[in-house]
């Protein structure tokens, strides 16, 4: 799979928003996580990034199709998990009028992996949060896009399924592909390969030891902390 | 749909409510209301200088067969029931001396009189509409206009037409198809068909009554000897549409089309105008003569040509 | 899928089209003219005696207009109930159905024969569709979706507007009962090329709905979620909108405006098939021309008036749909 490259990318919305210029070379197989404020500009990145906004300046090279996932509960479907999933492979039907038995058996494959096979039948919308991520994480290995891109995945999940969730992503990175998650939750961005932290000072992309030191996060959320500000625990 | 229905009243009441602020008053009409068409017929074939206006104008074909005075009239509206209603103070300021309703004798009828008489403050007269009593609306209509003398022949004339008309020879069981789709009917014994039942012809619709919808398997149910129309659009309709024609041993169906101008023969509106269909009935091979000179009696103009029923090959 | 699955997905298909087979074969066996079923059965191969010949040849087309009209509502109706994620979206949601209505009034204001009202009526809904479209993409807002929705009910308003104008404006002698009538809708106007002509733009609207399929649930997803997953959001949206706008124009212009197929039809294939617009589409189409041919049946039930089509589907369709909600929001 081919990693991702951003030229001089400047993201942003009409004129009166955009992010300093950004200069990234990721490769195949990183995840990256995406940290920052409220309302600094992760999501419109992380919606650059997914060509699903276009580009104030600059320019994304290399890059495979993006996949996009949206915060946990944006998704809402009354039909089953397992043509939800089975819908990562829209993209290789262009003309056949109906998935193939092929595209519904890598979307039971790709359930059972993460050990929600059992929730193949039952409507999407009577799921729990934590259970619709994993699904839709499940979608992300059926597309099998080069490039994943996840907005805050571990949002409002419980400790069990945040903890499958992310193990998940490992495992997406692990077949490799390029993975960039904004999260609130700094342990995780601690346990990733580097980070990207946009701040009012500007994006800065580092190791996770450098980049969420104590002096670095009270730059980047202006608070004083020890251990991760919403679930206390330790960083690594 | 309801909501169709809702704005095309929204609709209704807008428009009407810009009509409202409309019209100058008319000139050179006279000083007797209408309070529907078929009451307008009657006062054009008594003493057509004394109406005031149409409740409904007619179609300009028909007033290319009627005097020129016709298209002067100016189009009042219907007090009552159908059509457009009129606007009550622009009738007003006209200053009628009378208001003539020509129809159903009906409480609801003279309920409506007493209500408008006092709600104008003018003179309102109901006289009976029904077909074997025009003569008798002839001279009730020719006394309250002032012209007993004039009208005195077309009243006679009127008479010996219905007389002939009820010694007509029997007709075919026939269904009148109203409308341009023909399936809409006037049932048994209603206003509609009351010239042809009279003259002997058999109204296969029964079940019901007045005006209502049918089906053309109901019709074919029916199976008439023939179809009665006013309408040239339903003709043409027929023509495309060959299973109107068929009846249930195969053989074909008889079509008759009565003329509609510039008022028809038997129905819009139930008026004088129906002594034209009664005139035919009682002789259909020779009532030209009688046809052309009751059109001249009762519009006031000699047809250039007397239009006749046709039996539509 | 476990066995028992399978075999009730394969049934439920099989089922749905035998009884909608079995709802054509009893009206086209009844009626007024009681023609018995083997005199019926030489007529079609065309042995039959004149009486059972004129049977077929008037009830023939009444059973082809009923079947496309209500297929073609239902399944209008589905896809906008699916595109739009709104349980209560309706095959007017464009406002097609008052076009269509305002287009026949105008050709019946102007004495136009049969076929051309039906051809103003087509023309009429769809160009009250594109209108919506229209204005809909000029707002180029995000989704896309409330814009169509709110240019749709103008669209339908300005529509129902210019039918009330048109109201005023017949002649309540020799028009106005036309129009009234046409409105109300009722399946025994067209002829049988009228009928056979309006199947051409609601089969091909259908094949697109039904080729769409996993397309439209994904289109319900949010046009984000749409284009990651690889898909021309806004192009299939719009084929989706026009061939859900040709089925409605066809059914009005053959039929007049019967409502509610489209809204109540869907509802009930969801309760048989699911979600799955591969399923939901054609489910929906099945059921829809089984209640038109219900109401089609009641509407000739009572005397020889006929019931006009569009309140009975009102009278029947308003209640079921009560119904059926209770029923559904009793189960979740």
């Amino acid at each position: 799979m081919s990693g991702l490259r951003l030229k001089g990318l400047v993201a942003g919305r009409g004129k009166t928003f955009r992010l300093p210029p950004l200069d990234l070379t990721v490769e195949p197989g990183e995840i990256l996580a995406l940290i920052g404020p409220n309302g600094v500009g992760k999501t419109t990145l992380l919606k650059t990034l997914a060509a699903l906004l276009p580009p104030i300046a600059g320019a994304i090279v290399d890059a495979g199709a993006p996949a996009w996932l949206p915060p946990p509960g944006a998704v809402s479907a009354g039909f089953s998990v397992l043509h939800l999933t089975a819908l990562g492979r829209a993209h290789l039907r262009r003309w056949s009028p109906g998935l193939t038995p092929d595209d519904l058996d890598a979307a039971r494959g790709a359930l059972d992996r993460l050990e929600v096979g059992d929730l193949a039948d039952r409507p999407f919308d009577r799921l729990s949060s934590g259970q619709q991520q994993l699904v839709l994480i499940a979608r992300l290995f059926v597309q099998d896009a080069p490039v994943c891109l996840l907005d805050e995945p571990l949002a409002l999940l419980d400790p069990a399924h945040a903890q499958a969730v992310e193990a998940a992503i490992r495992a997406l990175a692990a077949e490799g592909r390029v993975v960039i998650a904004s999260t609130h939750h700094l342990p995780f961005a601690a346990r990733a390969d580097r980070v990207l932290a946009v701040g009012p000072d500007g994006i800065k992309v580092g190791a996770p030891a450098e980049a969420l030191t104590p002096d670095r996060i009270r730059a980047l959320f202006g608070i004083e902390v020890s251990g991760c500000p919403c679930c206390g625990q330790a960083l690594s | 749909m309801t909501e169709t229905r809702r704005s095309a009243l929204i609709g209704a009441a807008s428009a009407m409510t810009l009509a409202a602020c409309g019209p100058a008053s008319p000139r050179g009409a006279g000083n007797v209301v209408a309070a529907g068409q078929p009451a307008a017929l009657l006062i054009w074939a008594v003493a057509r200088d004394r109406l005031a206006g149409w409740p409904r104008k007619p179609s300009s074909q028909a007033l290319a067969a009627l005097p020129s005075m016709a298209a002067d009239l100016p189009e009042l509206g219907a007090l009552g029931g159908g059509g457009r209603p009129a606007n009550l103070e622009a009738l007003a300021a006209l200053k009628p001396a009378l208001v003539i309703d020509y129809g159903d004798t009906d409480p609801e009828n003279q309920t409506l009189g007493d209500r408008m008489k006092v709600r104008l403050g003018v003179d309102w007269r109901l006289i009976d509409g029904a077909l074997t009593r025009i003569p008798e609306a002839i001279r009730e209509a020719a006394d309250l206009l002032d012209v007993r003398s004039a009208a005195v022949g077309l009243a006679d004339e009127a008479e010996a037409v219905l007389d002939r008309w009820r010694r007509a020879p029997a007709g075919p069981a026939f269904y009148y198809a109203r409308g341009a789709d023909g399936l809409e009917t006037g049932f048994l014994g209603s206003l509609a068909t009351e010239v042809l039942e009279g003259a002997g012809w058999t109204n296969v619709a029964g079940d019901s009554r007045d005006i209502g919808r049918v089906t053309r398997e109901q019709v074919a149910a029916w199976d008439p000897e023939a179809l009665v129309t006013m309408s040239p659009e339903f003709v043409a309709a027929v023509r495309q549409d060959p299973v109107w024609r068929t009846r249930r041993n195969g053989q074909r169906r008889r079509l008759l089309l009565l003329p509609d101008h510039p008022f028809g023969w038997i129905d819009r509106p139930p008026s004088v105008n129906r002594l034209l269909a009664c005139a035919w009935l009682a002789d259909p091979g020779a009532a030209q003569m009688a046809v052309a000179g009751l059109t001249r009696r009762l519009y006031g103009m000699a047809p250039v040509e007397v239009a006749l029923p046709q039996w539509i090959r | 899928m476990d066995p028992v699955t399978r075999v009730r997905a394969a049934l439920l298909p099989a089922g749905l089209v035998l009884l909608v087979f079995a709802g054509a074969l009893t009206v086209l066996a009844t009626g007024p003219l009681g023609v018995a079923p083997d005199a019926l059965l030489a007529a079609v191969i065309g042995q039959g005696s004149p009486e059972a010949e004129l049977a077929l040849a008037l009830r023939g087309p009444r059973l082809l207009a009923a079947l496309t009209c209500g297929a073609a509502l239902a399944g209008a109706g589905a896809g906008f109930q699916i595109l739009f994620r709104n349980p209560l979206a309706a095959p007017d949601l464009l406002g097609v159905s008052s076009g269509a209505g305002l287009g026949a009034a105008l050709a019946l204001l102007l004495g136009a024969g049969a076929a051309l009202v039906q051809g103003a009526a087509f023309v009429g809904g769809l160009a009250a569709g594109g209108l919506a479209v229209a204005c809909a993409t000029l707002t180029r807002s995000g989704d896309g979706r409330l814009a169509l929705i709110l240019c749709g009910v103008v669209a339908g308003a300005l529509a129902s507007a210019g039918l009330g104008l048109v109201v005023i404006a017949a002649d309540p002698w020799s028009q106005l009962p036309s129009i009234t009538y046409w409105l109300l809708g009722s399946f025994t106007r067209a002829t049988l090329t009228e009928a056979v002509g309006a199947l051409i733009p609601v089969g091909l609207g259908a094949a697109v709905l039904i080729w769409l399929g996993f397309r439209l649930d994904i289109l319900s997803l949010g046009d984000e979620q749409a284009r990651s997953l690889g898909l021309p959001a806004r192009p299939l949206r719009l084929l989706a909108l026009a061939a859900a706008a040709l089925m409605t124009s066809s059914a009005v212009a053959v039929a007049g405006v019967v409502g509610w197929i489209g809204l109540l039809a869907p509802h009930a294939a969801r309760l048989i098939v699911g979600e799955r617009a591969g399923r939901l589409i054609p489910a929906s189409m099945a059921l829809g021309a089984l209640f038109a041919l219900v109401i089609d049946r009641l509407a000739t039930a009572f005397g020889p008036a006929e019931i006009p089509v569009g309140l009975l589907s009102a009278a029947v369709g308003a209640p079921a749909f009560l119904i059926l909600f209770v029923a559904t929001s009793r189960r979740s």
